[in-house]
């Protein structure tokens, strides 16, 4: 096995190679650039030139991206127009809001889901299911948006049970009480988004189950005599698993994905928020990085699922 | 408070400032009944002693942290810092600079000098005292490539020896001199009426603290410690603690030199437009900043808060395409035989829109139609006879009538040669109102047949508007953009002929003169540029070479229980240390 994701991983350099030309050649195909947002009548029109011109913005596309391929190499992605500092700082500030959040997300997520998915499956056709699957339909439904406005306006302003925005309290103050502040600020958008992500999880695990219910070997499993509580766990729970499973390794890179929604209405700095103002400032540097960073995390990803498929079904090998 | 340069983009149609262009504060749309919005605000009952002020940024852009006026351009920065940010001269009402400040200026027309005289009692926040080299200074951190600011200008580089400086021919600036501890002496090439305004760009109203930064680099000012994580600064509040991107705590600065700030700490948050509602509601907040028209309407009436408000530094305006821009020579070449070159056809388009109308539907009072090229919020130099244009579709019949566009049987308009007639109009994307109001003026002038179709049929990306707009693509006809100004009113970077951003390229040898009039040397005495600005206003309007649209009210809510609140022009009357609360929790 480890050779081929050693394979794999060679495979990926002409990937990032085409990837990285895409994305540089898309991002300035664009129009306006980095200094079009910021105009104002006592702007001066040579002096905007002559920062283009410093900022190398009028090179050939090719000099651009050698600079830019060069550059990355040495781990400097350049510095962002807006923030007016190296783009790995600006990244990293968001990133990390991202990641603590995403992480929680994911996690309550899949302890929600999962028992929920296990239980509508394994008591098909009850009171129990019909529950759930109400559940799953109504999550379904709301739009995101709304649902986390209402969220906030419920518990955030109107019962004040929790902060109503930010990820970390001005006044915590140290180590301790910053991390119980992230935490506290991370509940109420955490449990909201986790709420509607349930629904693709709970309903392949329920149908999963459902069908291997009557699958012959569980039938002969039953036959023999085993346990109900062995037949569930040990012949049904462990096939069910395999599409959630293939779906973990997207879900593990895709933690540093952000999501627009939930940090524009919980003013949550993330890596969402950032790549779409980044965008709208024509911020090339951060965007570039973001769209790289993103490739790469999506090429890994897939190579994460494939691994973490073979553990879970020894009947699949990667070659 | 801070006003000192034109913070702000581009906005347009005012409303649309949503993603695509976070740094303007001028959101909103517009009304002819104008509200009366107080400019200031003081709870009757007795101050508490300290407490703590909650100000909410109402932002969808996460502000910068760039603590430093050369090298920050976006107005969330300029609104985060403002309670430490104080800028080194007093203004009155009108803009206008008075003695009283953390530094005084003296302007000799004859010797063609500022002299800038320190307030002894001013210190940084560090306590160390403000000294004529951090004045000269910050001249140094504009010019200097390294820091890439973009406020050197050709404004700026009428100081002597400033352009010799930022081409990198010589180590000090020459017309930047330190006559003594606390007398900075700035040499200009030419005088100008502007001057004696803030917000001028002539000379930069800020210091830089020299003993603090004079060891960095100025290529690394801008990520410096320094300048993001502790910056100093001489204003009544300093910067305590950050949260990157959502939050900024404020402490009393105990050197400040009008005497010790009332509040024990300013905590400023980043709110989303789509929660400031509730958050007020909830009585979360003590002032807002960024309040956009359409929650203005939501929270006017919301129990324990007032809505105060000031007009705008800012307005919407309707440009035709008349020209190109020549960057060889610098200036602006009008085209003779452009499509929308007869000023006629102009003026109909004009008269033909319903702005008034537009106004009353969409601005819950907020905004209000503009009769000329300069905002109200300039009362002196604005010309209040002026009537702009109204609607009136009998006279924009008639002007088309008579300058030969005659209708056709499918009641469209020719061109005088006969031939057909479809002006294309760029816009802006914005929110679903100016959807509509842009629907809406393409019935108006459908109505005196004119054929008005969008520019690639759709709204387009800010980014991409400016870049049709700015190089006068042939698919644009006429636009509509907006401006945020400064506080010095001349209109000459805007509507000259050596003006980059004069974007539908307007030139006219009696315009040329009419501007140089304003900005001249007999325009020193106030009298005379009054009636100079007058002259210019009507002869704008006569060519109808661009359309005001509309100006509007930018609205505060201000909790009930703050005591000496004002959004006053008049920054010798206002500062924050004066800013106090009556209790230690809020009003409702």
């Amino acid at each position: 096995m480890w050779k081929t994701i050693l394979r794999r991983i060679i495979i990926m350099i002409p990937q990032i190679i085409i990837l990285s030309l895409l994305v540089f050649i898309l991002a300035k195909f664009m129009p306006g650039d980095p200094f079009t947002g910021s105009i104002t009548p006592q702007t001066d029109a040579s002096q905007l030139h002559a920062l283009k011109v410093q900022a190398g913005l009028y090179d050939p596309w090719y000099t651009q991206y050698a600079h830019w391929v060069v550059n990355m190499f040495h781990g400097n992605f350049g510095t962002s127009y807006q923030f007016k500092e190296s783009v790995m700082t600006v990244i990293g500030g968001r990133a990390i809001n991202t990641l603590w959040l995403s992480l929680f997300t994911v996690i309550l997520t899949y302890l929600i889901a999962i028992p929920l998915g296990l239980l509508a499956g394994r008591y098909e056709d009850t009171n129990l299911d019909r529950g759930i699957m109400f559940f799953n339909y109504v999550t379904y439904a709301i739009p995101l948006f709304v649902f986390l406005v209402l969220g906030l306006w419920l518990f955030g302003y109107v019962l004040g049970w929790f902060p109503s925005g930010g990820s970390v309290s001005l006044s915590a103050s140290g180590a301790f009480g910053n991390i119980l502040s992230r935490l506290y600020h991370m509940i109420l958008p955490g449990v909201l988004t986790a709420l509607l992500s349930t629904t693709s999880t709970v309903q392949y695990l329920r149908s999963e189950i459902v069908d291997q219910k009557h699958q012959d070997m569980v039938a002969t499993a039953r036959a023999k005599g085993v346990p109900e509580r062995k037949v569930f766990s040990r012949h049904i729970l462990r096939n069910s698993l395999l599409p959630i499973a293939a779906f973990m390794g997207y879900s593990i890179t895709g933690l540093l994905g952000g999501s627009v929604f939930v940090e524009q209405i919980f003013t949550y700095p993330g890596m969402g928020q950032l790549f779409l103002n980044s965008i709208s400032n024509r911020d090339f540097s951060v965007i570039t990085a973001l769209v790289m960073i993103y490739g790469i995390l999506a090429l890994f990803g897939t190579l994460l699922s494939d691994i973490i498929m073979s553990i879970v079904d020894p009947r699949i090998r990667i070659k | 408070m801070s006003k000192k340069w034109s913070v702000g983009a581009v906005a347009v149609l005012a409303a649309l400032t949503l993603a695509a262009c976070g740094n303007s504060k001028s959101a909103s749309s517009t009304s002819s009944s104008k509200p009366t919005l107080p400019l200031t605000y003081s709870s009757k009952k007795s101050a508490i002693k300290g407490g703590t002020l909650k100000v909410a940024e109402v932002n969808t852009a996460a502000f910068k942290g760039i603590w430093d006026n050369a090298l920050t351009t976006n107005a969330e920065d300029a609104d985060m810092m403002q309670f430490g940010n104080e800028g080194l001269f007093a203004t009155d009402k009108n803009f206008k600079i008075v003695k009283g400040g953390a530094a005084n200026l003296t302007l000799n027309q004859k010797s063609k000098t500022a002299t800038i005289k320190i307030n002894p009692k001013v210190k940084w926040s560090d306590g160390k005292p403000l000294v004529a080299q951090d004045v000269a200074y910050a001249y140094k951190v504009l010019a200097n490539k390294g820091t890439a600011s973009q406020y050197y200008t050709g404004s700026i580089a009428n100081i002597k020896g400033i352009a010799a400086y930022h081409a990198g021919k010589a180590k000090d600036i020459s017309g930047v001199q330190i006559k003594n501890k606390r007398t900075v002496v700035i040499h200009f090439k030419v005088m100008k009426p502007g001057m004696k305004t803030s917000g001028n760009g002539y000379f930069w109203e800020n210091a830089e603290p020299y003993h603090y930064i004079k060891n960095v680099s100025f290529k690394k000012l801008a990520s410096s410690d320094q300048i993001r994580k502790h910056p100093l600064f001489y204003g009544p509040y300093k910067l305590s603690k950050e949260v990157s991107g959502e939050s900024v705590k404020w402490v009393p600065n105990t050197y400040y030199y009008k005497g010790t700030p009332k509040l024990k700490e300013i905590d400023v948050q980043v709110v989303s437009p789509d929660s400031i509602a509730a958050a007020l509601k909830a009585h979360k907040y003590d002032v807002t900043y960024g309040l956009g028209s359409s929650t203005y309407a939501k929270v006017k009436n919301v129990s324990g808060y007032t809505m105060t408000g000031k007009k705008a530094l800012a307005y919407d305006y309707l440009g035709f395409n008349l020209g190109k821009y020549d960057a060889k020579t610098g200036k602006n070449v009008m085209n003779k035989n452009a499509k929308m070159a007869n000023p006629s056809l102009r003026k109909a388009i004009a008269y033909a829109m319903n702005i008034d109308a537009v106004e009353k539907k969409f601005s819950y009072g907020l905004g209000s139609r503009m009769t000329t090229l300069i905002p109200s919020a300039f009362s002196k130099y604005q010309d209040k006879s002026a009537k702009g244009f109204p609607l009136n579709l009998k006279k924009a019949n008639a002007l088309l009538n008579k300058a030969g566009y005659k209708k056709g049987k499918d009641g469209y308009r020719t061109d005088p040669n006969g031939k057909k007639l479809t002006i294309h109009l760029a816009e802006m994307q914005g929110n679903s109102n100016t959807q509509a109001i842009v629907k809406n003026y393409i019935q108006q002038w459908k109505k005196i047949g004119l054929r008005v179709t969008l520019t690639n049929g759709r709204f387009l990306d800010m980014n991409n508007f400016y870049e049709k707009v700015q190089a006068n693509s042939s698919d644009v006809d006429m636009f509509e953009a907006a401006w945020s100004l400064s506080s010095e009113p001349s209109p000459m970077d805007l509507y000259s002929e050596n003006a980059p951003f004069n974007m539908g390229r307007f030139v006219s040898k009696e315009n040329t003169k009419l501007l140089n009039d304003i900005d001249s040397q007999k325009a020193f005495n106030t009298s005379y540029r009054v009636n100079a600005f007058k002259k210019w206003q009507d002869y704008m309007n006569k060519e109808a070479a661009y359309v005001p649209e509309i100006e509007v009210v930018q609205s505060y809510a201000v909790n009930n229980r703050v005591k000496n609140w004002s959004l006053s022009n008049a920054s010798k009357d206002f500062n924050w240390a004066k800013v106090q609360v009556t209790s230690n929790s809020l009003s409702k």
